[in-house]
């Protein structure tokens, strides 16, 4: 079912590449690694893979590089799956701005992994507990009246988006946030996929200043 | 006290000279500060300040050895304001009557202590302690506010003359290096410390940044081999606590535990000491926990319902999810064990009914318990006071309270207590 699905892992740590490699290594297709971030726009290039697992922090800048790198030699058609390790909010909404479509942590399980990528790959947007619980920080309280254009479409979660980040963040599946709002699981999807692109494009300033006072967690 | 009304004590914490004006203060419960200014000025009013010292002095007796240190009386403004127009009236009376220097200095001194008076009176409490002349920064700072106003009224009196320019402009200049000398040494240190203090923070920073791509990198590969039970709760717990350090909050908020610290404490001693491992996630903070009159008792139910799945659920798992909303603090652990029929629970499990329902009843909030065969969650909240200083002032109440209703389209049985007793305050 996933088989079919090309990931390229971008990672500095070797041991990780080869951990991941051989869990997922069965049930996608893995075309290619890399540790630098050259190497990984390059071969990224070469390859032209459905997925990247991206690694959020390397030697000399991050996944946001690579995002940036991939999408300057035009490859509109991959996805990013942010893998991080730190959990720091800069980090991670810093990715995601970039144009990573997920974000998970690195202690996640293979299935767990696998079906992440799946996700990805059909556009979804991948939310841990984690990155909906910034989500929720970031986009709480009313907008500050210092803010010259207010784009209230893209600057304030709706409180049906609120209600699905508050179940994500409780652990709960999209399935399972799906049944308690009795919507449909598309429905959240559809949800959480704005929420994706308002946390890409809102200019909310508290969002960017509130990730970098932010070296908690 | 004394017997008679008109016998009062100097005081001894709170004189610049004899402690005269502090005690008539302390006396009458008004700010000695306005008792000098009005000395002051009585005195440039052809001395009748000194008059008047004096017959205070006389009239006073010295507070016996070992006298705590009275209160000191706080400047009602109203009393300040009588003392002031008693002065004035005074003043303008003597002036009336002869006994008076020169308009070109009275009024001039007079402007400039009001002026030095309200500088004082401004400056913060940190460095408002009022003390003697030659020690304290506040003194200074009045006397060359005085130095400096008084030269520059006097001047704008007197410029014709260029012969007596020179007294008001020695006033002025000595006056305005009082002033600007601490300020500017104060502003040095500031300096200083905020170098020193970003020169901490980019070593940390550094640290940070190394045992992020080492240490933390391997203690998540650990915990990427499942069948090391003993060795990846090892690693999540070493995980937590050096995260902790690195990222922690703890030295920014002051002594206080923050929400997250306070949740990361928790974690780490319910994961060192039973097998499981949870994921958590907190919104918005609280910046002292431990001054919370129900946070702490919030922390502990948590904390018991988190035992709970490591013991019954039959699971390793848990997640936890705590949320500051406008007027309460709510936690979610929640599990995908193979939950619990509450109703047949037996006696010797306490935990449930006394650590978590009894506890958060007594701080006003409650708890509700939702479980089925998929699993179980347990909602605790507790009463935020109103002046908390979280960060959020959203509207996370409705969706909170929304969650009462279980998955109605499960056919299989499914428990649902509610003990939800939001208390009014």
């Amino acid at each position: 079912m996933t088989a079919h699905i090309t990931v390229f892992l971008v990672d500095d740590h070797r041991l990780f590449r080869t951990g991941v490699r051989a869990e997922i290594g069965t049930r996608v297709h893995v075309v290619g690694e890399a540790g630098e971030i050259d190497t990984a726009i390059a071969g990224l290039r070469r390859t032209k893979p459905d997925v990247v697992l991206l690694d959020v922090h390397m030697p000399g800048g991050g996944g946001r590089e690579v995002i940036q790198g991939a999408t300057e030699a035009g490859l509109h058609d991959t996805k990013f799956l942010a893998l991080s390790v730190s959990d720091a909010a800069d980090d991670v909404i810093g990715v995601i701005r970039a144009g990573a479509r997920g974000y998970v942590t690195k202690t996640i399980g293979p299935d767990d992994l696998v079906d992440a990528i799946r996700r990805v790959h059909e556009g979804d947007a991948v939310f841990s507990p984690r990155l909906a619980g910034f989500v929720l920080d970031a986009f709480a309280g009313s907008l500050p009246d210092d803010l010259d254009v207010v784009d209230e479409e893209l600057d304030q979660l709706t409180a049906r988006e609120k209600e699905v980040m508050r179940h994500i963040a409780r652990g709960y599946t999209y399935r399972e946030t799906a049944n308690r709002l009795h919507i449909s699981i598309k429905t959240v999807e559809t949800h959480v996929s704005n929420v994706l692109r308002k946390l890409q494009l809102s200019n909310r300033h508290e969002l960017t200043a509130w990730a970098a006072n932010r070296h908690l967690l | 006290m004394a017997a008679s009304p008109w016998r009062f004590r100097r005081a001894t914490d709170d004189r610049l000279l004899l402690g005269v004006a502090g005690g008539i203060g302390q006396r009458i419960g008004v700010d000695p500060l306005v008792i000098r200014i009005a000395l002051v000025v009585l005195t440039l009013a052809g001395g009748a300040g000194l008059v008047v010292y004096g017959l205070g002095w006389v009239l006073s007796e010295d507070a016996p050895p070992g006298t705590a240190p009275s209160e000191p009386a706080t400047l009602d403004l109203r009393q300040a304001a009588a003392v002031g127009l008693v002065a004035l009236g005074l003043t303008l009376l003597l002036r009336g009557a002869g006994l008076w220097f020169s308009d070109a200095l009275v009024w001039p001194a007079l402007i400039a202590g009001t002026v030095s008076a309200v500088i004082w009176t401004r400056s913060g409490p940190d460095q408002g302690s009022r003390g003697r002349l030659t020690e304290s920064t506040p003194a200074r700072m009045v006397l060359a506010a005085v130095l400096t106003f008084a030269g520059l009224v006097s001047f704008w009196l007197i410029v014709p003359d260029p012969r007596r320019v020179v007294v008001p402009l020695a006033g002025i200049l000595v006056g305005g290096g009082l002033l600007v000398t601490p300020l500017l040494a104060r502003i040095w240190r500031n300096l200083e410390a905020e170098r020193s203090q970003r020169a901490r923070q980019a070593a940390r920073d550094e640290v940070a940044a190394h045992l992020h791509d080492s240490v933390l990198q391997t203690l998540a590969l650990i915990q990427r081999s499942p069948e090391h039970r003993r060795a990846v709760t090892l690693a999540r717990t070493q995980e937590r606590e050096l995260r902790a350090w690195l990222y922690g909050d703890r030295e920014l908020n002051g002594p206080g535990r923050s929400l997250a610290a306070a949740v990361d404490d928790l974690l780490v001693d319910v994961e060192t000491g039973y097998a499981i491992d949870v994921d958590h996630v907190v919104v918005g903070t609280v910046a002292d926990v431990d001054a919370d009159p129900h946070l702490p008792a919030l922390l502990k139910a948590t904390r018991e319902a988190l035992v709970n799945v490591a013991k019954h659920a039959g699971v390793d798992h848990a997640s936890l999810y705590v949320e500051v909303e406008d007027d309460r603090v709510t936690a979610f652990v929640r599990d995908r064990g193979r939950g619990f029929d509450p109703v047949s629970v037996g006696d010797d499990r306490h935990g449930l009914r006394h650590s978590i329902h009894a506890r958060l009843q007594r701080h006003g909030g409650g708890a509700r318990v939702t479980t089925s065969p998929d699993g179980t969650e347990v909602e605790c909240w507790v009463p935020l006071p109103e002046d908390h200083d979280g960060d959020h002032d959203g509207d996370a109440t409705e969706a909170a309270d929304a969650d009462v209703a279980v998955d109605p389209s499960d056919p299989r049985p499914l428990h649902h207590t509610d003990v939800a007793t939001e208390a009014t305050p």
